[in-house]
């Protein structure tokens, strides 16, 4: 080698080091002063995120026999088994995920809720909303979390609950201002709540309503930079032909990579819908990506208790979540086969509060992206 | 380097350069896989000349980056051959020449062998210890000795030396 030694300028050690884990980098902010304000700037942050995004997901998943660990599945595939995740929280013995953004889990300990890196091993106790609250208020379903990238904060937004003939309010909690704010009445007032998904700076909820002993749902999403909600199109899954004894028993929402799908689980299949061209016109872009009877999703007697599809790779392929009354399964999907399945557990878990989870420098601590020096958890 | 011309008498018979390292070697390139890189594309468009003198790639470096390119240019290959000869290119490669070789692409302006590169660094990096680091990339260590001992002590779960390399 050369007797002078090769100095590599900034913008490619900014390069090299977006893709290190997030706990190499926390070691690697010990270099040197300037390595340290790199590493916790925000567009660094950022980088390392979407890198991290593509690279790598986990699946976390609670379970079933012991409340306060995690596991997790790591590397897209094969579907490889990781460790668990220890809960920071003392005082509680029942914690539940309900929400994951960016390497941030936001978290719900009783009545508190908690946003929490694990990487970073560092959470933050999100203050009580406004007003009386109830156990029943917080509820997964009712709470959305996402990130505004406009104002480059992380909100959680809870919906209002329809209680003994009176709604109390949505509110907004933003991670930069530390605070909640009630919004006007947002969803619809009979709807209740199914599921929701942070996509391309909305949340997106599955609502649900009763009409002549019939379910029929909606799809709404809440804009974070502006707190404007609109309805949106869902996919053309009717008719309903009563003749074959096939009914749609529930709608999933889901986001793979980047597009917002619905998975529509029939009585005897699942059809799983891909919104291919999120800002054109809804009607048209909702492409079928799975149609698969049920019977090959599961096996015999097994009695169906959720589906998630977590991931969509590049040649067509789906990877869900499936739970029955016997186990808990990942399968990998594509068109109206099942190619591959992997149990988890023999028992049932929680598919609702299964998520997919990045590695990331995103600090709870501030929204703004920065690292704060010193760790919460002790 | 140079493959033959099967495309065909559309295309007229294949173009080629010579980019000469900074240590004076000369090396034969088809155009096709010269204009994968940016700089060199920029070159050729603005000036005929058909020798190109690259004053800061020695020759080690140079060849390496013109093997990615010329495989890179030939269409007859699959992208999946193409990712695993990426794979097999920057493997058992020792950083020292990894450096030169991500500092050749940056000047080249060779953005897809550049995220390879930078991938694989990182590769080696991630369980180095930051004296390792330091030494690596000749960076002096500004902190005060309490100050480092402070930074250590409120991060001491990613500091488990007892994993880290020093070589």
């Amino acid at each position: 080698m050369t007797e002078e030694n090769c100095h590599l300028p900034p913008e490619i050690v900014e390069e090299i080091l977006c893709n290190l884990p997030t706990k190499s980098l926390i070691r690697l902010r010990g270099v040197s002063k300037s390595w340290r304000s790199l590493i916790s700037e925000h567009h660094f942050v950022r980088k390392h995120l979407s890198h991290a995004a593509q690279q790598k997901i986990l699946i976390l998943m609670p379970s079933p026999y012991a409340n306060e660990n995690m596991y997790y599945s790591q590397e897209i595939m094969p579907i490889k088994r990781g460790g668990y995740f220890c809960a920071p929280f003392s005082g509680s013995n029942y914690w539940e995920v309900f929400a994951s953004c960016d390497g941030l889990l936001c978290v719900r300990v009783d009545l508190s809720i908690y946003i929490w890196n694990p990487y970073l091993k560092t959470y933050r106790k999100i203050p009580t909303p406004l007003g009386k609250q109830n156990y029943d208020d917080f509820i997964p379903s009712y709470l959305g979390f996402g990130y505004d990238s406009t104002r480059n904060d992380y909100k959680i937004v809870k919906l209002s609950r329809f209680r003994l003939g009176y709604m109390t309010e949505t509110q907004v909690f933003s991670l930069k201002c530390d605070s909640w704010r009630k919004l006007d009445d947002f969803p619809p007032q009979d709807y209740r709540p199914l599921t929701s998904v942070f996509l391309n700076g909305s949340i997106h909820w599955l609502l649900a309503t009763e009409i002549m002993g019939q379910n029929s749902f909606a799809l709404f999403s809440f804009d974070l930079s502006d707190d404007k909600y609109r309805e949106v199109r869902l996919p053309e899954y009717f008719p309903i032909s009563p003749s074959n004894n096939n009914y749609i028993v529930n709608l999933h929402l889901c986001a793979l990579k980047g597009m917002l799908c619905v998975l529509v689980e029939w009585k005897s299949c699942l059809v799983l819908w891909a919104m291919k061209d999120y800002y054109s016109d809804h009607d048209k872009s909702w492409t079928k990506i799975l149609d698969i009877r049920l019977d090959l999703v599961l096996e015999k007697y097994c009695i169906p208790l959720g589906f998630k599809p977590f991931y969509f790779y590049e040649n067509g392929e789906v990877m869900m979540g499936v739970v029955s009354d016997r186990r808990t399964e990942l399968l990998i999907c594509k068109d109206n086969t099942v190619l591959y399945r992997d149990i988890i557990f023999n028992k049932p878990s929680v598919m609702k509060y299964v998520f997919v989870h990045v590695e990331s420098l995103v600090s709870p601590l501030r929204s703004c992206g920065k690292l704060e020096t010193r760790n919460s958890t002790g | 380097m140079v493959t033959t011309d099967e495309k065909g008498p559309l295309t007229a018979k294949k173009k080629s350069v010579i980019i000469r390292s900074c240590d004076g070697d000369e090396f034969l390139v088809s155009e096709s896989a010269a204009v994968l890189s940016t700089s060199l594309k920029k070159i050729l468009e603005e000036k005929e000349d058909r020798l190109i003198h690259l004053s800061d790639i020695d020759n080690k470096t140079l060849a390496m980056v013109i093997a990615y390119l010329s495989t890179h240019a030939d269409d007859g290959l699959s992208d999946d051959l193409k990712r695993s000869f990426d794979q097999e290119f920057v493997s058992g490669k020792e950083f020292d020449v990894l450096k030169y070789l991500v500092l050749a692409t940056d000047t080249l302006q060779v953005t897809c062998l550049c995220y390879t590169v930078a991938k694989k660094m990182a590769d080696i990096m991630k369980n180095k210890l930051v004296e390792w680091v330091r030494r690596e990339f000749d960076i002096q260590n500004d902190y005060t000795p309490e100050a480092e001992a402070e930074i250590r002590r409120l991060d001491a779960w990613a500091w488990d030396d007892r994993q880290l390399e020093d070589d």
